[in-house]
């Protein structure tokens, strides 16, 4: 008995060091794919405000370019930050912004009219640490990074 | 025999017990053990027990102590090829054990291995495994008398020996600024170095700006280089990468062509050169371009002209 015991006892340590062992692959792993978090985003509309909340990795682009489509002739009363361009015939507003730090990114904008939620979009763009050029689309629900193909 | 114990023959135990017609149980209460520690005793082949009870058990079977105990067995023979040296240093009864456990053995084998594999693989990570590799960015075309800026990417494993890249411009340009420093700044030459410092590992970027002298479309300027390294500077490895640029009027942000800088030609502007505004690079002029409809190049006044948004466009120099 007492050497089934013995045995028992082997082998529950070994597979101890056997589960320690993956556990320190696996957080070797994770510690490697850390670095490599995406950039996530949503919006929201409250009456004639637009609030974006963009989530930026720790190790971020060196600038990322926002993008608001807006109804064609809507009039924009503020931003924040203030936009870098806004072509009103198309409704287009676009953000460059270079020196944002990681973490969370608050862009609101105030139109003279209420908007319905449903005829405006975003995006976010940015090159990877590959240089890979992507596109992120802000939706009311975070929607999955898409690769642009041919950029 | 040794620090008290003894090794008993099983087998002797059992037979002697037999003949004299004593139970197990009789056996237990003379020597004052239980009745499972007889059955291990006759069971096993060899056990080990404490003198003082082979003594009592001898004292009990009438015998004497040495016709219980395990004979030394003569050695096995070697086979005739085995070198003399190893028997004797060989723990053959280890062996014996060891091979009585298949599945133990294939199981520390297993972990072994495991932890190799583990142990190799977070090596590899922590060490760079590249060569030495340098790379040039410079814009396909560029404006007439236009700044514009090249890029060397060196991308090293661990180097014990410090790095010196050398740029060799074409005659009719001139530097402009660099960063790191370069060595030379300064000087009528047109052969430019840096020397970097040991770093055990990752990419380092040299950038700087170059103004050419040409005014003439379709002009090439032609950079070459090299990185030298190894002791007293015995190797060299030539900078790939691209080596010529073409005066055109195209802005050297415009990589497409088009008169325009799109989203991602701006994007790319600030990928390759995250440092450009401390280098010196024109970045408003490149967000004017961007936000408005395109540019022109103007040759009788020899710059270029940026035309602004159709639409109701406000441009801000947006700073975060």
């Amino acid at each position: 008995m007492n050497r089934a015991r013995s045995k028992l006892h082997t082998m529950f340590l070994l597979c101890t060091i056997t589960v320690i062992l993956l556990l320190i692959d696996g957080l070797a792993c994770f510690s490697h794919a850390k670095d490599q978090q995406e950039i996530a985003g949503r919006y929201t509309v409250h009456g004639t405000r637009i609030l974006h909340k963009i989530t930026l990795p720790q190790q971020r682009p060196s600038a990322v370019i926002v993008v608001q489509y807006l109804p064609p002739q809507t009039k924009i009363l503020q931003t924040t930050p203030h936009f870098s361009s806004y072509d009103e015939t198309t409704g287009i507003v676009k953000w460059l912004l270079s020196e944002a730090e990681s973490g969370r990114l608050n862009i609101s904008i105030t139109l003279e009219k209420p908007v319905d939620r449903h005829r405006i979009r975003a995006e976010v763009l940015f090159k990877d640490q590959t240089g890979i050029s992507n596109a992120f689309t802000i939706a009311p629900s975070p929607l999955k990074r898409k690769m642009l193909e041919g950029c | 025999m040794e620090n008290g114990t003894c090794t008993l023959d099983s087998q002797k135990l059992r037979r002697i017990r037999e003949q004299q017609k004593l139970t197990q149980l009789f056996l237990a209460t003379s020597v004052e053990v239980t009745t499972e520690t007889i059955s291990r005793w006759e069971n096993k082949k060899y056990p080990t027990i404490k003198r003082e009870n082979a003594e009592k058990l001898a004292e009990v079977l009438n015998v004497s102590l040495t016709d219980l105990l395990k004979t030394p067995s003569p050695a096995p023979p070697l086979p005739e090829n085995e070198p003399s040296s190893l028997p004797s240093t060989i723990p053959w009864g280890k062996v014996a054990r060891w091979s009585k456990h298949p599945p133990l053995v294939a199981l520390i084998l297993g972990l072994g291995t495991l932890l190799f594999f583990v142990l190799a693989r977070m090596w590899l990570q922590s060490v760079p495994t590249s060569p030495l590799v340098a790379s040039r960015y410079i814009p396909s075309c560029v404006l007439p008398g236009q700044i514009f800026p090249v890029l060397v990417r060196i991308e090293s494993g661990s180097t014990l020996h410090p790095l010196m890249l050398r740029e060799q411009l074409p005659d009719h340009s001139e530097l402009i600024a660099s960063l790191p420093a370069c060595m030379n700044a300064g000087h009528s030459t047109h052969q430019l170095k840096w020397m970097l410092t040991n770093q055990s590992t990752g990419t380092r970027s040299i950038t700087y700006l170059v103004q050419p002298a040409l005014h003439d479309m379709g002009h090439s300027l032609e950079i070459t280089g090299n990185l030298v390294t190894g002791p007293r500077g015995s190797k060299e490895t030539e900078v790939q990468g691209m080596e010529e640029t073409k005066i055109a009027p195209y802005h050297w942000a415009d990589e497409n062509q088009d008169h325009r800088i799109d989203d991602y030609e701006m994007l790319s502007v600030y990928d390759l050169f995250p440092n450009g505004e401390q280098l010196g690079i024109d970045l408003a002029e490149i967000k004017a371009i961007w936000a408005g409809e395109g540019y022109q190049w103007d040759p009788q006044q020899k710059r270029i002209l940026i035309l602004p948004h159709r639409g109701n466009m406000r441009h801000s120099d947006n700073r975060h």
